[in-house]
């Protein structure tokens, strides 16, 4: 039971909590937020999933969530830790069910009043080219082989395609394509799954939206993005669809038993974890980056919406952006 | 009553009894189909053969609701009818009818391990 009393006020917005508070925990748990978000985490179990992750072998520094921690499947959500290697753990729990999933920002040329005269036809365009939910398909049917390139080669297979621009590749993190990705590691079952879904959003929080630039917080920045108060842009949160969340539940359930073979004691099963260079490990990381492709891979074509942006010469561009849900290798 | 929705923040939870694991599995399956709803039934009926392993009774019993999942949403069927064929350890095989289901109400995108716990309550008579 974590209450606020555990916490120590460590700078302005940084919480703590002392690595001795719990036998198991291998480094301490550090928490951004101001004093009502910190009363708003305790409230639900993120606080002790923070605790939790400060327990997993090799963990270095601190565990630490940001200010959007909220309630999550052994990490809480806003989680990050950091493993040591050689000798750290990685979590297929930890990274989560929608690998890689993040809101990506397209920004375009267009105001407000060059947009509104089309703003039926943008919504009629997202509906019928934007299918959502558990389960849905998408416009496109993979074969085994395209199924492996965009695996492989992640926001490249759309440059290839027609999808994505270079510049779109630049702006996006890792340009698009995590390393190590070998699709022999994913299973047909998630394969079958993530067939017909590149294109697609899935249910619960994933979304497509047109969004008016009402403020400016920041100007150089702004203009740098090509973002200026009154333009129009296109926020589209998504992820690695079924075929993510098979390998994420393919490799949960299989390190059930792994972490009994390496003698990992854990306080919260959707935590199992293998040594990041052990062969399990290593297996789970190839699959992982898998699913991280097919992530970056899967954006809806805003070909099909951009010509109601209004000026035919100006494209959609991708805003620089950072995902979360995936564990990567950094010095 | 068998099962009943319990409190979540964000997703959805269950408790679920039976009088033996078999039970247990088969009231599981009728506990997420409750909380998915259902948008219309087909006619269609089809009978299949699955076989499940998990390493404890908690495992079995994620993996064979994954297992249905995957069946229901990759087939768009509703398991409706089940027969325990064999519960050996933690080790299932059952024949389970399925019915055409175009729709559900709520997706369910996968079960988890979060707060699992199966529990054993023997009465002395």
């Amino acid at each position: 039971m974590v209450s606020k009393q555990n916490f120590v006020r460590a700078a302005d917005c940084i919480w703590e909590i002392p690595r001795t508070f719990r036998d198991d925990m291998r480094v301490p748990a550090r928490l951004y937020a101001d004093e009502e978000l910190l009363d708003a985490a305790l409230a639900d179990n993120s606080v002790p999933q923070l605790v939790n992750t400060a327990t997993l072998p090799g963990v270095i520094g601190h565990a630490i969530a940001m200010p959007d921690i909220h309630q999550g499947y052994g990490f809480p959500i806003g989680g990050v830790v950091a493993t040591r290697l050689p000798g750290g753990v990685i979590s297929p729990g930890g990274v989560g069910y929608d690998i890689n999933c993040g809101i990506r920002l397209l920004v375009s040329a267009a105001s407000v009043d060059e947009v509104n005269p089309y703003l039926k036809d943008i919504a009629s365009s997202l509906y019928a080219n934007c299918p959502s939910g558990v389960g849905a398909h998408g416009h496109l049917h993979l074969s085994n082989n395209e199924l492996d390139r965009v695996l492989h080669e992640g926001s490249r297979w759309m440059v290839e395609n027609g999808t994505a621009s270079r510049e779109d590749l630049d702006h996006t993190e890792e340009f698009g394509r995590i390393p190590g990705a070998d699709a022999s590691f994913v299973s047909d079952r998630a394969r079958e799954r993530g067939r017909d879904q590149l294109g697609t959003l899935g249910a619960g929080n994933h979304f497509i939206e047109v969004d008016k630039v009402v403020e400016v917080y920041d100007q150089a920045v702004a203009a740098r993005l090509g973002i200026f108060s009154g333009n129009v842009a296109v926020q589209i949160h998504c992820g690695s669809r079924g075929l993510g969340h098979q390998v994420c539940e393919n490799y949960v359930s299989r390190f059930q038993k792994t972490v009994q073979d390496y003698g990992i004691t854990l306080p919260d099963r959707e935590l199992v974890c293998a040594p990041f260079d052990s062969k399990e490990g290593q297996a789970y990381f190839h699959a992982m980056a898998c699913a991280a492709n097919f992530a970056f891979a899967n954006t809806p074509d805003t070909e099909e919406f951009r010509p109601g942006f209004g000026r035919q010469d100006q494209k959609l561009r991708t805003a620089p952006g950072v995902r979360h849900r995936a564990q990567h290798g950094e010095n | 009553m068998d099962f009943e929705e319990i409190e979540h923040t964000a997703d959805r939870a269950f408790r679920v009894q039976g009088r033996d694991l078999s039970e247990l599995l088969v009231n599981a399956v009728r506990a997420v189909h409750a909380l998915e709803g259902i948008r219309s039934a087909g006619e269609t009926s089809a009978t299949r053969e699955l076989e499940v392993e998990g390493i404890d009774s908690e495992s079995l019993l994620v993996n064979w609701l994954n297992e249905i999942l995957f069946l229901e949403q990759q087939h768009q069927v509703r398991c409706e009818k089940f027969q325990i064929r064999e519960l050996n350890g933690f080790h299932v095989r059952a024949r389970v009818e399925t019915r055409g289901c175009p729709g559900y109400q709520t997706g369910i995108k996968a079960v988890t391990f979060h707060n699992l716990k199966i529990a054993e309550v023997v009465v002395d008579v």
